[in-house]
């Protein structure tokens, strides 16, 4: 996102309130053009609510949202334009064909008779359905139902995409398919709300992270922003072709490192993240002229954060 | 005490502790429903037996008297009450036990809970048992509610203690027969709405199958249909025998032993209960039916085959199959079974030939003019009932199924609005509506036709407002049902409670009001057939008091227009209300469906 481009979702203390109990409370966060925004709690933290807000499924009980300028509570039919939702379940009627689906959505979206064939096929080619185009919707696995969803999400080129746990239940092959195109969805510059429990997930394609817990957002901002202002340590394991005492000292003498570890078959290095990069103590590690076998940074300090930054509690 | 005798009688207790039967009281107990409907139950008894005191005497009603009988004059009535508490309460029994049976297997299928209950060391007896007899608690204290009604009777005296006896037993008996054949079809059914419906439906045809059953063959033997009136009573009676509380009377009036004539209804309970134990681990897993469209799939087949010899002849063709400008509609009615125009035609003709068959038949059958309008009326009950049930059940069903199936927010984050996807559905609708309007036509024409056809001088009655009552009655009461059904559907979550609270809203209003009505005109000393304004209440009045000429009878020979005014003044009332119920559909449209 440019500095001058306004942000295409801006949520200002939002409340959202169920009877006595507060799902959302005083939620605020912006989220700019062709960025992918992960929104991570546990359950019951008021995700869902925040993106049913965000699809014009509820109104705010306090506070405003907007998308692309647009108050979704005043103007939910011309939000409905930008937005493509895909909730936590199916939704789809299991008595027509895929491509009878999509035909339902494109007329629900008035897209123009004339341009539906066409739109619907690159649709079902986008989402690896074509071959799907007369399958029962009744017949389609898991997998392949929540990416006709995903389809049907895309056929009038909306602005934003709300995904709420779109792997949710998924096989590990279609969760990274799933995952591959989202990271597709991204380079054609879509800006995704995407909510998940699969963290390390979220943090390979996130451009954004959100953190919700007991309706409040206890963290926001780039995963790097959170690492740092949690001064989280990233493990590194190591293999090294000349490991020696001297240079095991001299590792630990790194500013950047926390710990070294040394395990029967690896080093396991913390590394501070708000004070270095891999790719820094990589080069570091060159220069103390050690030859590196093996060089894995661990991807899960998302869960670490997580953790750290949660305490379970629900709204 | 040896071990095995010890590890035996730790056994028994264990299996003594009922844990399901334990779990299904805790959980009625928990339920709200539970004290609503008992407390419900318990007005509508005390109600009744409040208003209907002063009904006692004869005298005093055709006296016009008002008051409330004293105490003296109800001396001897015991017995009198006490019958009509039965009445009560076999009603009640055959309303609400389905409803609170049906569910007890069926909802542990839908909340996939049927396969922990078999991973447990829990039989399958056990499971039917301790599942029945959790399901007969709550209609057995409905049953102890008219206790110290019995004991106001009891004291009035007039009543026998084998009476007592015999009306206790004819209503445990039936609320244990209505129960099994509940439980049965919660085993057999996927659904709990499925169940409810079999049970409602094969419990018609177990109660009222064998008596007409043994009216034809009675009419059979004695060749003509005048006869039938003089054949020996008994010979009907015992096509009645499934029922319990008719084989005791049986038995009583013949003088005979008593089991020997409860022996059928309580081998249907056993029956029932060994079918509930075989379908329960058969049926636990079964697919889903998809019965109507497997069974009009098949007669597509069957039809298409047979055109070969027509030559291919394609009376209707389908229009486009795929949605221009209203999603909704389309889906209704080109993918939906009782939305397709050519499976909807089929519903016609499978409605439509049975009823003129039966039409004719019992023109032929019956020869005098008070049984043939008697059965036409009876025909007009069955229809119109049948009617309002697949109309009502299918329009609460038609929202109400996008909540179930998880489709409503979808569609309601595009820009169809939730107005738009109610109207849509709506106009759906109307072809529903007009299938079942088609047999009932056919049945009015006949009755008016018949009309023509009588000539009684002491009592005339013409064909044409007699026509012009139902033509109106029906053009303005089933859009009227079909708003009022969507209206229930914007509110409830499932199909059962759909189901059983539109049925619920329109069996109060059209059989409960004009009932409460004729009650409550004669606590307060008025004539109720005079009092038809008032019955207006109920929008079965009119057209009820049409089929049974009594509207007639109002308006002749004093005021020759009454019946007019009154026809037209019912239509303008009903009217007005149907288009408020339909203000009210669209205007809480938004507000509903997006909770």
């Amino acid at each position: 996102m440019s500095e001058s481009e306004p942000p295409l979702v801006v949520v200002n203390d939002l409340h959202v309130r169920y009877g006595k109990t507060d799902a959302v409370r005083k939620l605020s966060f912006t989220i700019g053009r062709g960025e992918i925004f992960g929104f991570i709690g546990p359950n019951g933290a008021g995700k869902t609510s925040t993106i049913k807000v965000l699809a014009t499924l509820l109104k705010p009980s306090l506070g405003t949202a907007s998308v692309g300028g647009v108050d979704v509570a005043r103007y939910p039919e011309v939000v409905r334009r930008k937005i493509g939702y895909m909730p936590d379940f199916f939704g789809v009627y299991e008595d027509l064909t895929a491509s009878e689906y999509l035909h339902f959505f494109a007329a629900a979206y008035h897209i123009p008779t004339g341009q539906r064939p066409g739109l619907i096929r690159d649709v079902l080619a986008l989402t690896d359905l074509t071959e799907k185009h007369d399958a029962p919707v009744d017949g389609l696995s898991r997998g392949m139902k929540q990416r006709l969803s995903l389809a049907r999400v895309l056929l009038h080129d909306p602005e934003l995409l709300l995904l709420d746990e779109p792997a949710s239940g998924l096989d590990p092959r279609a969760r990274i398919e799933m995952r591959e195109l989202l990271k597709e969805l991204q380079s054609m510059g879509k800006t995704i709300i995407v909510s998940s429990h699969i963290l390390h997930e979220l943090a390979q394609f996130c451009s954004h992270i959100g953190i919700i817990e007991a309706g409040r957002m206890v963290a926001n901002g780039s995963l790097r922003d959170i690492y740092r202002a949690l001064s989280l340590r990233r493990i590194i394991h190591l293999q090294l072709a000349n490991s020696s005492p001297e240079l095991l000292a001299a590792m630990r003498a790194l500013p950047e490192v926390a710990e070294v570890e040394e395990q029967p078959d690896r080093l396991a290095v913390q590394l501070h993240e708000d004070q270095s990069t891999p790719e820094d103590f990589l080069a570091a590690l060159h220069t103390l002229g050690a030859r590196v076998r093996m060089f894995q940074p661990d991807a899960m300090d998302m869960e670490t954060a997580f953790m750290k930054l949660t305490e379970g509690k629900v709204a | 005490m040896p071990e095995a005798v010890r590890r035996f009688a730790a056994r028994t207790v264990a299996r003594l502790s009922m844990p399901l039967l334990w779990k299904e009281l805790a959980e009625g107990a928990a339920r709200p429903r539970t004290y609503v409907l008992r407390v419900v139950y318990a007005m509508a008894l005390y109600g009744l037996f409040a208003f209907a005191l002063p009904r006692l005497t004869d005298r005093r009603y055709s006296g016009g008297g008002a008051s409330f009988p004293s105490s003296s004059e109800l001396l001897g009535w015991g017995s009198w009450i006490f019958e009509r508490l039965q009445s009560f309460q076999l009603w009640g029994i055959i309303l609400f036990q389905p409803a609170l049976m049906c569910g007890r297997i069926t909802q542990e299928k839908e909340r996939d809970s049927l396969v922990l209950l078999f991973l447990t060391e829990l039989r399958p007896w056990e499971i039917v048992l301790q599942k029945y007899v959790g399901g007969l608690v709550p209609m057995l204290s409905f049953l102890f509610l008219s206790l110290p009604l019995a004991g106001v009777a009891y004291a009035l005296g007039g009543l026998e203690s084998v009476t007592i006896f015999d009306v206790a037993l004819g209503l445990l008996l039936t609320v244990l027969q209505v129960g099994a054949l509940a439980l049965l079809f919660s085993a057999w059914c996927r659904t709990t709405v499925a169940a409810l419906i079999s049970t409602y439906f094969w419990g018609a045809v177990f109660y009222f199958a064998p008596p007409l059953l043994g009216r034809m063959i009675n009419l059979q033997r004695h060749g003509v249909a005048l006869n039938y009136r003089y054949a020996s009573w008994q010979d009907t009676e015992y096509w009645k025998l499934l029922n319990p509380t008719d084989g005791i009377s049986l038995a009583r009036s013949l003088h005979a032993p008593l089991w020997n004539y409860l022996l059928p209804s309580i081998g249907t309970i056993l029956l029932c209960l060994g079918l509930t134990r075989w379908f329960l681990v058969r049926r636990a897993f079964a697919p889903p039916s998809h019965f109507l469209p497997r069974l009009f799939a098949h007669i597509d087949r069957w039809m298409k085959s047979a055109n070969r010899f027509a030559g291919g002849l394609v009376l209707y063709r389908e229009a486009s199959s795929l949605p221009v400008t209203e999603p909704v509609f389309w889906r209704e009615t080109q993918r939906r079974v009782l939305g397709k125009a050519h499976y909807l035609l089929r519903l016609l003709c499978a409605i439509e030939i049975p009823t003129v068959l039966l039409l004719m038949c019992l023109l032929m059958v019956f020869g005098d003019a008070y049984e043939t309008g008697g059965m036409l009326a009876f025909a007009t009950a069955v229809l119109f009932g049948l009617a309002v049930l697949i109309l009502s059940a299918t329009a609460s069903n038609s929202l109400i199924s996008e909540r179930v199936g998880q489709t409503l927010d979808v569609l309601l984050t595009t820009p169809v609005s939730a107005c738009e996807i109610v109207r849509q559905k709506e106009r759906a609708l109307r072809r529903l509506e007009w299938v079942l309007v088609v047999p009932l036509l056919t049945v009015f024409a006949t009755h008016a036709f018949f009309l023509t056809s009588i000539n009684n001088p002491s009592f005339p009655r013409s064909w044409v407002p007699y026509l012009v009552c139902w033509g109106l009655a029906l053009v303005i009461y089933f859009p009227m049902i079909t708003w009022l059904s969507l209206l229930i559907g914007l509110w409830v979550r499932t199909r059962f409670q759909g189901i059983l609270i539109t049925l619920s809203v329109l069996i109060f209003w059209m059989v409960a009001v004009p009932f409460m009505i004729v009650i409550a005109a004669e606590r307060l000393g008025f004539n109720p057939e005079g009092s038809i304004w008032v019955l207006m209440a109920s929008p079965i009045s009119v057209p009820f008091l049409n089929e049974i000429g009594e509207l007639q009878r109002m308006g002749h020979p004093n005021a020759p227009d009454m019946i007019w005014q009154i026809i037209f003044i019912n239509s303008a009332l009903y009217t007005t209300i149907a288009l408020l119920i339909r203000f009210c559909l669209f205007r809480a449209a938004d507000r509903c469906l997006r909770r």
